[in-house]
Parts: C-alpha cells; sequence; structure tokens
C-alpha cells in the first residue's frame, strides 16, 4: 500500500494559512520596496593626535617675579611702572631744595642743574588710600646730558713764601706732569678740571703739553677771590673725568691755548678760554678784530685778522717802515700787571709792546707815556729792551739773550709792572726764560691804561694777555698731593612724606649712583620691613651732588622711579627655540584693563625691537611679528611709566609657527603694579 | 476532492497575492529598477574630502600635521600634533584651521545631515580638542569667529560626539572646513595619543 499523504484537518491548515499570510505579506512588502544606499554616503576621517614637547617654549628671565606654567606655554609676570616723580607746583611744601630747579607742571618733563652740595626734590603722585611699600630693590631712572663727576681728584697745595698776600684771581702757572695721571687722562689730555676745596671750579689755560704723557705742561689757573695768604698755603684740586668726557672749550672752565688746536684736531680758538682765565686776552680769533681794540690813525697800517694777527706798515725807505700800532684800554688790577704776547716777526725792525697812554695818533715810540719792549730784529742782535719814552730813550732795562732774535721766529715776551715788588718793571723772553728787572713807577697803569701792539713793518700776533702781577713776581710753590677717589657723587634718598610733605618713613637714606650721559636705570636697595604710606602721602626723592659732581637731571623721560623689579636692561622673560628650524612670532595684545595711568610701557624684543608699546594710555603699538631664529632665545623687557598709583593687566598672546599655519598660541599674563 | 480543496485554497489566497500586487506598485520607478534591467555606473563621489594647507608643514617641527585623503575622496588619514598645556584663559593651545575640507563638486545640492566624533581612543591624554566646522568660509580664529557647528572632546569624552549646527546645506562647489584647536593634558608625557574618527553623513 501506497503511504498516503498524511491528511490534516481542515482547521489545521486554517491556522498554518492564518500564520504564513501575514509573513508572506510583510516579505512582499520589504521585498520590493526600495533601499535609500544609492543617495546616503558616510565618510570617514581617522584622526590620531600625538602629544609633542613644543619647540618654542617660555623661560623666566632674570626677575623673580615671573613665573612659567610647567608646560612652558604661560607665564605670569608682575611688574611694577616707574612713577612719574616730578617738581609738584601744587604739591606738598616739603623740603626747600637748594638746587634752582624750576617748577613745572605735571606730566611735561624738564631739566635742572644738580651741582656742587645742592639737593633737588622729585615727588610722586599723591597716593588715594594708605598703604605699604615692601622691601626690595629700587631703581632711579635717571640721566643727564653733561655728566660731570671726577673719577678722580688730586690736591694741589699751591705755597706763597712772600710776606704779601696772592691777591684773589691771581693767575698761577703750575708745571703738570701729565703722566703721573695716564690711566686717568685722555690723549690728548681733555678731561681734568681744576677747583677749589669748595668744588668750584677754576679756570685753568693749557699754555703747552698736551700728550697725557707730558712731563712739564703748563697750566695757567686762576685763583679765586681769596688767593693765598702772605706766607701761607692753599690747597686747590686738579680733578679728572670719565675717559672720554672732553670738558675743554671756550666758554668752559678748563681750555687750552689757540696754538694747540691742531694737537686737538680742532679749529683755532675752539678750545681756548683765555678770556675767561687772564685779565685781559686776545687770540685773534675769526676775521676780524674784536670791539675791545683801537687802531692808532699814526702810520696808516694794514690790519688782518685770520685766525691770528697781522699788522703791517708801509716802507719808507730800503730799511725804514712806517710805525703803527693798535691799542686796547682797560684797568689793570691793583696788584699790578704782566702783559704777555706770543709773536713772530715777519718783516722790518722795532716792532713792539708796551702800556701807557696817549695812543691815539702818535707814534708808540715818540709820544708813548709808559712803556714799552722791544728787540732789534732786523739788526740781529740779542737785545731785549724797555724804554719809557718820551721821558727817556735809553733803555731802562736790557736782556742778553744766547742767540739773536730773527725774523721769522715765534716769540713769547712779557713785560711786568707790580705795586707789590721792589724792582717793579720785569721784562721777560718766555720763550728763552730769562728776564731783566728794574725799579720804576714814573708811571702808574693804575691811573689807566692802554696796552698796544705795534708794528714797524710786518708783525703777526697769536696772543696777547694781561695777568695778575705776583708778590715781588715770585711764582707760588706747586706741590701735588695723592690721588683720591671720590665715592659721594650723588647721593640719592626716597622718603615717604604726609599729605603736607612731613617725612614720615625713610625708604632708602643717602645711597650713592654715578649717572652717566645715557638714560639707565640705577639700582639701590631698599632692606628693611615694610613702609606704611599715609593717606593722600607722597613718596619724596632727593638728588644731593657730591661736592666735586655736577649733575643735569633729566625727568619726564628718565626720572626716579619706584622700579622693584624690571627696567630696560632687566629681561622678565625669555623665548626660547630648541628647535631646528626657525619660527614666526607674532607678540599682541588679547586684553587690557586699567592702562591710562600707563604713561608709557614699552615691551622690548632683545633691547632692540619694540613688542608692545603704550604712549599716555593709548596702545601704539599692539602687536609686532618676529624671527625667532632656530635654537636661540630672545630676551623680553618690560619698562614701564605711569602717572598714578594702580594696577594695569595686559594679557598677550604669543603667535608661533613655522609658516602661516598651523600655530600654537602661548600666553603671558603681565601685570603692572 | 483534492481538486476542490486546492481551489477553495486558491481562492482563499487570491485576494492575499492581489493585495501583495498592489502594495509592490506602490514606486513604479522602484518596482522598475528592482526588476528592470539595472545599469550601475561608477562615479566619484560629489562631497569629498581634500586636505588642508595645515597639512603642508615641515614635519621635522611642530606644530604640524599631514592629512592624507584616499583616492575615493572618502576617508583621510589626519595627524596632529598637540602640546600639553594646564587650563587657562586665555588657553594656550594649536590651531589647525586649514586642516581638512570638504568640498562639493558636484551640480546639485547636497546636505551634510550629521558629523560625529567616535572611535574615541586614549581620550586620558587629553586636554581638550574642539573640532570646529566652518561653512563657506576658513578662519584663523575658530574659537571666536561664528562656527557652523563644533564638538568638544575632553578626557572623560566616551561614546559618539554629535556636532553641533547640523543639518548644513552645501550647494555646488562650496565648502566646509574642519578646524581643530586643542591641547594635551599638562602632565602627558610627548609621544602619547589621542584617536578619534570624524563621521560625516551626507545626501
Amino acid at each position: 500500500m501506497t503511504d498516503a499523504p498524511v491528511k490534516r484537518s481542515s482547521s489545521s491548515k486554517h491556522r498554518r494559512f492564518q500564520l504564513v499570510m501575514p509573513l508572506l505579506i510583510i516579505f512582499s512588502i520589504l521585498a520590493i520596496t526600495p533601499a535609500e544606499a544609492s543617495n546616503q554616503t558616510i565618510d570617514f576621517a581617522q584622526c590620531t593626535s600625538t602629544v609633542k614637547a613644543p619647540s618654542v617654549t617660555l623661560g623666566v628671565g632674570n626677575q623673580s617675579t615671573t613665573s612659567v606654567s610647567a608646560t612652558n606655554d604661560y607665564a605670569t609676570i608682575t611688574t611694577t611702572a616707574g612713577l612719574a616723580f616730578y617738581e609738584n607746583a601744587s604739591g606738598p611744601s616739603g623740603p626747600t631744595p637748594s638746587a634752582n630747579t624750576a617748577l613745572t607742571p605735571s606730566g611735561s618733563s624738564g631739566s635742572y642743574a644738580v651741582n656742587q652740595g645742592t639737593t633737588a626734590y622729585l615727588w610722586s603722585p599723591q597716593f588715594g588710600s594708605a598703604t605699604t611699600i615692601g622691601a626690595g630693590s629700587w631703581v632711579l631712572g635717571l640721566w643727564t646730558a653733561s655728566p660731570s663727576y671726577l673719577v678722580g681728584y688730586v690736591p694741589i697745595t699751591l705755597t706763597n713764601s712772600q710776606s704779601t698776600a696772592v691777591s684773589g684771581g691771581t693767575q698761577v702757572m703750575i708745571n703738570m706732569s701729565w703722566n703721573n695721571y695716564t690711566s686717568y687722562l685722555d690723549n690728548p689730555v681733555d678731561n681734568y678740571v681744576f677747583f677749589n676745596s669748595s668744588g668750584t671750579p677754576l679756570y685753568s689755560w693749557l699754555e703747552n703739553g698736551t700728550s697725557s704723557s707730558s712731563t712739564n705742561s703748563v697750566v695757567w689757573v686762576k685763583l679765586d677771590s681769596n688767593g693765598i695768604p702772605a706766607n701761607g698755603a692753599v690747597t686747590i684740586y686738579v680733578g679728572f673725568y670719565p675717559h672720554g668726557t672732553n670738558v675743554l672749550g671756550w666758554n668752559n672752565a678748563t681750555g687750552a691755548s689757540a696754538l694747540l688746536a691742531g694737537n686737538y684736531g680742532v679749529n683755532y680758538g675752539l678750545y681756548d678760554n683765555g678770556n675767561l682765565t687772564f685779565t685781559f686776552y686776545d687770540n685773534f680769533n675769526g676775521r676780524s678784530l674784536s670791539s675791545n681794540w683801537n687802531i692808532s690813525t699814526y702810520g696808516s697800517p694794514t690790519i688782518t685778522v685770520n685766525n691770528g694777527l697781522n699788522v703791517t706798515t708801509a716802507k719808507t725807505s730800503a730799511t725804514g717802515y712806517n710805525e703803527s700800532c693798535i691799542y686796547a684800554s682797560f684797568t689793570p688790577p691793583s696788584a699790578g700787571m704782566i702783559m704777555e704776547v706770543n709773536w713772530r716777526p715777519v718783516a722790518g725792525t722795532f716792532s713792539k709792546f708796551g702800556m701807557g697812554n696817549n695812543l691815539t695818533g702818535s707814534s708808540m715810540f715818540n709820544n708813548i707815556n709808559g712803556y714799552l719792549v722791544r728787540p732789534n730784529w732786523n739788526a740781529n742782535t740779542s737785545l731785549l729792551q724797555c724804554f719809557k719814552p718820551p721821558v727817556n730813550y735809553t733803555a731802562i732795562a736790557t736782556l742778553t739773550e744766547s742767540n739773536n732774535y730773527v725774523l721769522g721766529n715765534n716769540y713769547t715776551m712779557g713785560l711786568t709792572w707790580s705795586t707789590v715788588a721792589s724792582n717793579n718793571m720785569i721784562i721777560n723772553d718766555t720763550t728763552t726764560g730769562k728776564s731783566a728787572s728794574v725799579t720804576d713807577k714814573t708811571f702808574n697803569p693804575l691811573n689807566g691804561t692802554q696796552i698796544a701792539l705795534d708794528a714797524a713793518g710786518q708783525e703777526t700776533f697769536w696772543w696777547v694777555r694781561v695777568r695778575q702781577a705776583l708778590p715781588n713776581n715770585v711764582m707760588p710753590t706747586v706741590s701735588n698731593g695723592s690721588m683720591t677717589i671720590p665715592t659721594n657723587a650723588l647721593l640719592v634718598s626716597v622718603y615717604v612724606t604726609n599729605s603736607s610733605g612731613s617725612i614720615t618713613s625713610t625708604i632708602a637714606s643717602n645711597q650713592s649712583l654715578v649717572i652717566g650721559s645715557t638714560e639707565s636705570p640705577y639700582p639701590m636697595t631698599f632692606a628693611g620691613g615694610q613702609v606704611p604710606v599715609p593717606a593722600n602721602g607722597y613718596l619724596m626723592v632727593s638728588l644731593s651732588a657730591g661736592i666735586y659732581a655736577s649733575y643735569v637731571v633729566y625727568w619726564g623721560t628718565g626720572q626716579a622711579t619706584n622700579f622693584s623689579t624690571p627696567s630696560i636692561f632687566n629681561y622678565v622673560l625669555s623665548l626660547n627655540n630648541s628647535g631646528t628650524v626657525p619660527y614666526n612670532v607674532n607678540i599682541s595684545v588679547f586684553s587690557s584693563s586699567l592702562i591710562t595711568r600707563l604713561t608709557n610701557l614699552t615691551l622690548y624684543l632683545n633691547s632692540t625691537i619694540n613688542g608692545i608699546a603704550i604712549t599716555n594710555g593709548v596702545f601704539t603699538q599692539s602687536s609686532s611679528t618676529f624671527t625667532l631664529p632656530a635654537n636661540s632665545t630672545l630676551q623680553v623687557a618690560v619698562n614701564a611709566m605711569a602717572n598714578a598709583f594702580g594696577s594695569s593687566n595686559i594679557m598677550l598672546l604669543l603667535k608661533i609657527t613655522q609658516n602661516v599655519r598651523p600655530f600654537a598660541y602661548n600666553a603671558i599674563n603681565l601685570t603692572v603694579n | 476532492m483534492t481538486t476542490n480543496n486546492a481551489r477553495k485554497k486558491l481562492v482563499k489566497l487570491l485576494p492575499i497575492l492581489i493585495l501583495t500586487l498592489l502594495i509592490g506598485t506602490v514606486s513604479a520607478a522602484v518596482f522598475t529598477m528592482y526588476y528592470g534591467n539595472v545599469t550601475a555606473t561608477v562615479k566619484t563621489p560629489d562631497v569629498q574630502l581634500i586636505a588642508g594647507s595645515d597639512s603642508a608643514t615641515s614635519p621635522i617641527a611642530y606644530p604640524n600635521a599631514t592629512v592624507t585623503v584616499a583616492s575615493t575622496y572618502d576617508y583621510a588619514t589626519i595627524a596632529f600634533s598637540l602640546f600639553p598645556s594646564a587650563t587657562n584663559t586665555p588657553q594656550p593651545a594649536t590651531y589647525y584651521t586649514n586642516l581638512t575640507l570638504i568640498k562639493n563638486t558636484g551640480s546639485v545640492t547636497h546636505t551634510i545631515t550629521n558629523i560625529t566624533l567616535s572611535g574615541l581612543t586614549n581620550m586620558a591624554n587629553l586636554g581638550n580638542v574642539t573640532v570646529y566646522l566652518y561653512n563657506g568660509t576658513q578662519t584663523d580664529s575658530p574659537t571666536t569667529a561664528t562656527a557652523q557647528g563644533y564638538a568638544t572632546l575632553t578626557s572623560g569624552s566616551t561614546g559618539t560626539v554629535t556636532l553641533t549646527g547640523i543639518p548644513v546645506t552645501l550647494p555646488a562647489g562650496d565648502i566646509c572646513y574642519i578646524e581643530i584647536v586643542g591641547y594635551a593634558a599638562s602632565g602627558i608625557a610627548a609621544g602619547q595619543t589621542v584617536v578619534f574618527t570624524v563621521s560625516i553623513t551626507w545626501h
């Protein structure tokens, strides 16, 4: 039998049908419904970021108030702005300055001199509320256009052996052995000054010996009004400025003969202060005769001035010349006078110089009422003679030289008329050191005189000077002491005052500074505890020049400050590129607050690039781009000044990149208190 | 009997089959494509990934990045450096502002419907990474400019993070920029890595 299919009951079949059909329907729907895959895509970007140590990092500078994060990408700098200390016309009265300082409104700038032993006062802005100032390092930012301080000085004792005092203002000759001070002196010598015991400079005129190795240079020094007591002594000083400080000048205390101009490489007369050193002086500088002189109408001379005086008269015969002169009136000192000329005979005979009167329209030799000195050039004699015409045409004094006087040579000769010497008349040839004397007081120059320079032919005069006569014509003896190194160039003190200017605390007392000619910081130490500042109080800075120092202090640009940390030469931060490729770095301002009090802020990059700058509370430079070479370090410094107390903040971003992108930002949080 | 039964079953199934056919005719085009002849043409995708200029950096110094886009333009391998940094304001970080571009190279407008960050690996090494999407204009100030969207990963991030500001319409020829700003955790040593995947869905 054939197996029949298993017959299922109709109810069972119906149930299977009921189950299969819905599934079949759903399957059919799913099978024929289109998918969305054809217009939908998924893209991927697999990102792998690797941690690297940055090539460019921030580092602390030499300031302890800078901190850098452990990741070397975030620096916090706290610094203190220098306050614009000033002479405050509306401030407290305070101590009375002895330096002559002009009051100037705050916010501006100016300068004033602080000379030997005087004191000036500078004032901070007024504090609003009471506060305290911590101990630390203060920096005085000052500069002076012409620093005048000494690095050493030597006492020079001048002893008067005579029973008559040397009058004040007398010019004394000092033979200087510059070679003893070679290490202090420039060569040629130009950085010295003579001064008295009060520190007041004395006029000096170097006649010869410009080399710093010279052993016998002649310097004429004009004494102060005290002179030298009879049989007594005074001490003056010669001081030395720092190397490179040339103090020579026609209007300065220290000068040199016009004839030495070539040694200094300057124009004739530029360093010649003879008119300040001597009682009367002319070097005939320039192209015209000074108004001190008159030209005699007698003899019709030709007068030419061209850095020296040339007087020419007409020939009257084969060997004869007209005679004429120029003359100047003045009042001699009561002690008497010494007239000296440096001249060169060119042609003719009997040219002369002298003192007297009645020179307006007459021959000096025939009509002068006074004395004259005359060598006989053309006769080639060795005689230098003194005459007193018109009373006596016979020489009253005669000096015989070893050699004849000859035309074309330079000579320095002198004529002395003294009221304090028995043999009051002296003629001398400084060139040879010889002299001759005689007593003759029949003409008294003190009653009014003229000095005259005369030519009978042609003469060139380089200079003429009149100096004060010495007792018995004896020069004081000179004795040099040992070198002293001064230590009190400029004394600086910083005080706290109350609102009326009375000192309540001392921050720094009499600290010594030497200020140069460029703006520089001068650190002082403020050791000790905190100092309280009362409400509405001030900070006061006193500047006292040492006895031998003079300063022209500029302020507003460089002024006393209370820097506690940085200055333009103190680095607050370093930028280090340890990589082998250069980086472009841009520094820019991210944000700022309370910067209106900053009169100036400069962030320097290596002291040569201004990275960020604020002037009078406004950013004048808010970004800077520079290259940080491979394997290099760049130092960052901050200099800030403020006109008010407070705390300013500047957040800086440092953008670091090889090219343009990608880049990294570091951050610098700069707080300026 | 058997014939009758079969006929009865067919009568019962017929409405269902008819209903099935009726449902199948809802989309005539699909129906045609599904059952008709299919012609599949190979095309490059309209929306492509392109390496940005950041990837041109010298590899010997940091920061630097390399972006390698597959020849199919739908997959990119991106490597970039991060520096360790502590949290600060402003935040020191490395900026990749022209890293990878998404360009619609086709002739019709497309829509980016979703961008996610997933496959997060070694997140403990991370300080912070923010992925920005800039639509149309590249900027070197992604943290302050107005981004189309962004998403931030931190050391605690897990799973999938979705960029804000999506969907975004990408007309033909337009470009979106993926810009990344980030830094590693301050104590992490050099050489450690952080990995994540950027997924872009578009139609």
